[in-house]
C-alpha cells in the first residue's frame, strides 16, 4: 500500500477513535475508554509495521526475524502494562479529602478546575466574587458538558452562591468560570468545595 | 535547441525531480510523526477524561493531513499521461471521502458547542472543518492540474 493511502486510512482510524470517545462521553459510558490504549497500540503497531516492513525485507532474514520479535515483544509488554494499570483502577473510588478544592484568583476570559469528588458524600460549593464585574459559573461532570449540574451568575448584586451536591458517581467534575467583563476588567474569585456529610 | 541546452535542460529536470522526491519523503515522514503524536494524545483520554486531548489530537491530525495531501500533490506532478489521470482520480475520490467524514463529525461537534456553549467543542469543530476544507482544496488543485 502506498504511504499516502496508509496515512489516510490511519487518519480515518484516529477520527473514529475521537468520535468513539465523544459518543461514550455523551452517553456517560466511559468505562470502555480504559481499553483505548490497547486499541491505539494495535492500530499504531499495524501502521508502523506496514511502513517498516518493506525496508526490513531488504535486510537479511535474521535481522528481519530479530526486529519483528523485538517489536512484537515491546508491543505485547506495553499492552500488558497499560491494560494492567488501567483495569486495576476500574471500580475503585479513592478518597477525595475534606476540601477537594480551594481555588482563588482572577478570571480574565475563562478559567476551569477539575476536582475529584467521591460518591456517597455531600459537598458544599461556595462561589465568591471578591471584586470585578462578575462571572458566570458552570458545574458539569467530566468529560462532557452535558447535563449542566449547576449554573449561576455572580455580579455586583449577588456576590455569593452556595450549592450542595451529592455525586452519583466518583470522578472528576468540571468547574468553569466565565468573566463578564472585557479586556482589563478581570474578576477576582474564591471558590471552595468542602465535604459536609458522608 | 543546441546539444548543450538539451543537456542543461535534462540536468535541471533531474535535479527538480530529485528535489521533489526528497520533499515528498520529508513530508511523508513528518506526517507519520504527527499522526503518531495524535494517537499518543488520544491515548491520554483513558487516563484523563479531558476533551483538550481530542483538541490536541485533531490539531496534530490536521498538520499530518496537510503534509500528506501536499506530498501526494507533489508526487503526482512527477507522473504523466493516462497513469496520472487514473492516480489523480483515485486520490481525489479518497480525499473527498475523508473530507465528508471530517465535515460530518464537525456538524455534530458544532451542534454540541452551540447547545452547551462549550468552547472546546467549537475548536474541535473548526479543526475538523479545516481538515475537510484542506482536502477539498488539494483535491481541486489535483483535478485542475490533471486537466492541463
Amino acid at each position: 500500500m502506498e504511504l499516502w493511502k496508509l496515512n489516510t486510512v490511519f487518519k480515518l482510524f484516529l477520527l473514529s477513535i475521537a468520535a468513539f470517545f465523544l459518543l461514550s462521553a455523551f452517553l456517560h459510558y466511559t468505562l470502555v475508554l480504559h481499553y483505548l490504549p490497547v486499541i491505539l497500540v494495535i492500530g499504531v503497531a499495524l501502521y508502523i509495521s506496514t511502513i517498516t516492513n518493506p525496508a526490513l525485507r531488504k535486510r537479511p532474514s535474521r535481522i528481519y526475524i530479530l526486529s519483528t520479535t523485538i517489536i512484537s515483544t515491546a508491543l505485547v509488554a506495553s499492552i500488558v502494562i497499560v491494560g494492567y494499570s488501567t483495569l486495576s483502577t476500574t471500580n475503585s473510588c479513592h478518597q477525595a479529602g475534606t476540601v477537594p478544592l480551594d481555588w482563588a484568583g482572577n478570571v480574565i476570559i475563562d478559567s476551569e478546575r477539575h476536582p475529584y469528588l467521591d460518591t456517597g458524600t455531600t459537598y458544599q460549593f461556595n462561589f465568591n466574587l471578591l471584586s470585578g464585574p462578575g462571572y458566570r459559573l458552570r458545574v458539569t461532570q467530566d468529560p462532557f458538558s452535558t447535563p449542566v449540574l449547576h449554573l449561576a451568575t455572580l455580579s455586583g448584586l449577588t456576590n455569593l452562591d452556595q450549592w450542595n451536591f451529592a455525586p452519583a458517581s466518583c470522578g472528576t467534575y468540571w468547574i468553569e468560570l466565565l468573566n463578564l467583563g472585557f479586556g482589563t476588567q478581570q474578576s477576582s474569585y474564591h471558590v471552595t468545595v468542602t465535604s459536609i456529610a458522608s | 535547441m543546441s546539444d548543450s541546452n538539451i543537456s542543461q535542460h535534462g540536468k535541471s529536470a533531474d535535479s527538480l525531480q530529485s528535489t521533489s522526491s526528497r520533499t515528498v519523503r520529508f513530508y511523508d515522514a513528518l506526517s507519520v510523526a504527527f499522526f503518531i503524536a495524535a494517537a499518543a494524545s488520544l491515548s491520554f483520554l483513558s487516563f484523563y477524561l479531558i476533551t483538550d486531548f481530542v483538541v490536541i489530537a485533531l490539531g496534530a491530525m490536521d498538520i499530518g493531513t496537510i503534509l500528506n495531501a501536499v506530498s501526494r500533490m507533489i508526487a503526482l506532478r512527477g507522473v504523466t499521461g493516462e497513469v496520472r489521470a487514473k492516480k489523480a482520480r483515485s486520490t481525489v475520490r479518497l480525499f473527498h471521502l475523508i473530507s465528508y467524514a471530517c465535515y460530518a463529525l464537525a456538524v455534530v461537534v458544532f451542534t454540541v458547542a452551540v447547545i452547551n456553549l462549550a468552547t472546546d467543542f467549537g475548536v474541535m469543530g473548526l479543526e475538523l472543518t479545516g481538515c475537510g476544507t484542506i482536502l477539498r482544496a488539494v483535491s481541486r488543485s489535483i483535478q485542475l492540474e490533471s486537466l492541463t
